[in-house]
């Protein structure tokens, strides 16, 4: 049975030893870490080692094969699709791609988490969204459709969509992924500052060592299937052991 | 042996697994509807898209059916001197058979189709689980309303393909063979009543009902990028269609002892 959240427990995600296989693969084997409430954590890690799924587990979106996965007081590998649906609420999930909801524009598309929570003002929501969009400066994009937004453009309007309603946790999933890197900058900036405006905890999934330092209070590295690494960057980028530098430093060992 | 009872074993499981499937997605729409919010603008949306979208398609098939199958009937049946009865035969076949499998099978080209396609590339484009992250039931969002709009839309899509069938049917046999309509009228009214246009909606609300659930499952369950909604697509094509005729002959048998075929 889910038990209620200590409002003064300072931890907002609790994982213990997650695992989760899919199919043959055994891809988390036994992650545990706490998140605290507020704070910016990076996950990086090599492709394959499981950090999107991580995010997807924490969401509810795919089930655990074992393992505890608690949010916000409430644990959530036991509940059922509909018994999730208010937990999800609580938090925002940027996709890699985006996810834009292709039959809908910009601006219906960011309205829609207020229309699912209930919004029936259409004024009011739409004063809403403009402001949201504002603040990822897409302000000027409302009646665009997805495809015609460019990757920098659909990533913001993704992000809006996942802030509007100021949920307690943004997760990111590789949101620097595919965008030049001025655009990037301006990306990691903008989870930074959503952050600290407004408490969101921020989980980003990463594999630009430059974006760590921006968005991140803490990183965790995955590598096997577990936590290899957390601590803060700085620590991270002084770490000797020879795993951490060689990603850190994205050295193959190759010579050509 | 051993393998070959596997071999023979495998398909009969997996169609078993099928079956349940789309039985507990039955249930997820039961309690959708029920129970959960309604999205009444989709379903708008849809009755537009399933119903008005589909009327020329319908029109066209019931209009050109009764046609050619009252031309049939009529060139048997001068032989014989029963030229008269030619409108009673085209009204019971229309609306007992031909009326709600052809307009099944037009929707499940035409809206199936669209349905699976346009439900697939959400799920593989991670939007359905966008909708799921944003607290949306996939099923309440993109089943039940296809589903209400199926259920408004399909009686008169039947009806206006038994209108124009029959009314094709007449211009060509009262028309173009010169049979007194008054005999064909009268011979309409003898063979038909209202319970065979009660037996042909019936057919028509559970051929809808198989379209959108058949459609909507494999959309749902479309993997591997454009390649599986391809075969999403083409799957809920050909499931449905053979859906619809098979289970017209078992509801041809059942309806016929609720509503059997009048006796002249």
């Amino acid at each position: 049975m889910p038990s209620p959240a200590e409002p003064s427990d300072p931890c907002f995600i609790r994982v213990r030893d997650l695992h989760k296989r899919i199919g043959q693969q055994h891809i988390l084997r036994g992650v545990t870490l706490d998140i605290q409430r507020g704070s910016g954590v990076a996950i990086i890690g090599g492709s394959g080692t499981g950090k999107s799924v991580f995010l997807k587990l924490v969401m509810g979106l795919i089930p655990a094969t074992s393992g505890s996965i608690e949010v916000d007081g409430t644990e959530i590998t036991t509940l059922s699709e509909r018994q999730l649906a208010p937990h999800r609420r609580k938090i925002g999930l940027l996709f890699q791609d985006g996810a834009l909801f292709d039959s809908l524009d910009v601006e219906e598309n960011v309205g829609f988490p207020l229309v699912v929570a209930g919004w029936k003002d259409r004024s009011k929501l739409r004063d809403k969204v403009r402001e949201t969009l504002e603040s990822v400066d897409l302000g000027e994009h409302l009646h665009k459709l997805p495809s015609d937004l460019s990757g920098g453009m659909r990533k913001r309007a993704a992000l809006a969509r996942a802030i509007i309603t100021e949920p307690q946790c943004v997760l990111y999933d590789e949101p620097t992924s595919g965008l030049d890197p001025v655009v990037a900058d301006s990306i990691d900036h903008l989870i930074r500052r959503t952050q600290r405006q407004h408490g969101i905890t921020s989980i980003v999934v990463t594999h630009d060592m430059k974006s760590v330092p921006v968005i991140a209070d803490q990183v965790v590295y995955l590598r096997e299937g577990v936590v290899y690494f957390s601590g803060t960057p700085d620590e991270l980028m002084s770490s000797r052991d020879p795993a951490i530098r060689q990603f850190v430093e994205g050295n193959s060992g190759e010579t050509s | 042996m051993t393998g070959f009872f596997q071999r023979l074993g495998r398909p009969v499981v997996e169609f078993i697994r099928y079956l349940g499937e789309l039985t507990l997605l039955v249930g997820e729409v039961f309690q959708s509807i029920f129970r959960h919010k309604i999205w009444w603008s989709l379903m708008w949306r849809q009755m537009v898209n399933i119903g008005f979208g589909s009327q020329l398609q319908v029109i066209v098939t019931g209009a050109f059916t009764g046609a050619v199958f009252a031309a049939q009937v009529y060139y048997k049946f001068n032989q014989l001197g029963f030229e008269s009865v030619v409108g009673g035969i085209v009204a019971l076949a229309m609306c007992r058979e031909l009326g709600p499998v052809l307009t099944g099978l037009m929707l499940t080209s035409r809206v199936g189709a669209a349905m699976a396609a346009e439900i697939g590339t959400m799920k593989v484009t991670e939007q359905v689980d966008a909708l799921r992250s944003l607290g949306v039931h996939p099923v309440d969002f993109l089943v039940s309303p296809r589903m209400l709009a199926m259920f408004f839309s399909v009686p008169i899509l039947i009806a206006e393909s038994l209108m124009f069938g029959m009314a094709a049917s007449r211009l060509i046999v009262v028309g173009l063979y010169s049979v007194p309509g008054a005999f064909y009228d009268d011979q309409l009214d003898k063979n038909t009543d209202l319970t065979d246009l009660w037996f042909g909606m019936s057919k028509g609300l559970v051929f809808g009902i198989l379209i959108v659930l058949i459609a909507c499952h494999q959309g749902l369950n479309a993997s591997r990028g454009a390649v599986g909604v391809g075969k999403g697509t083409t799957s809920a094509v050909v499931y449905t269609s053979l859906a619809i005729l098979i289970v017209n002959f078992f509801l041809t048998i059942v309806l016929n002892f609720i509503w059997p075929v009048a006796r002249i």
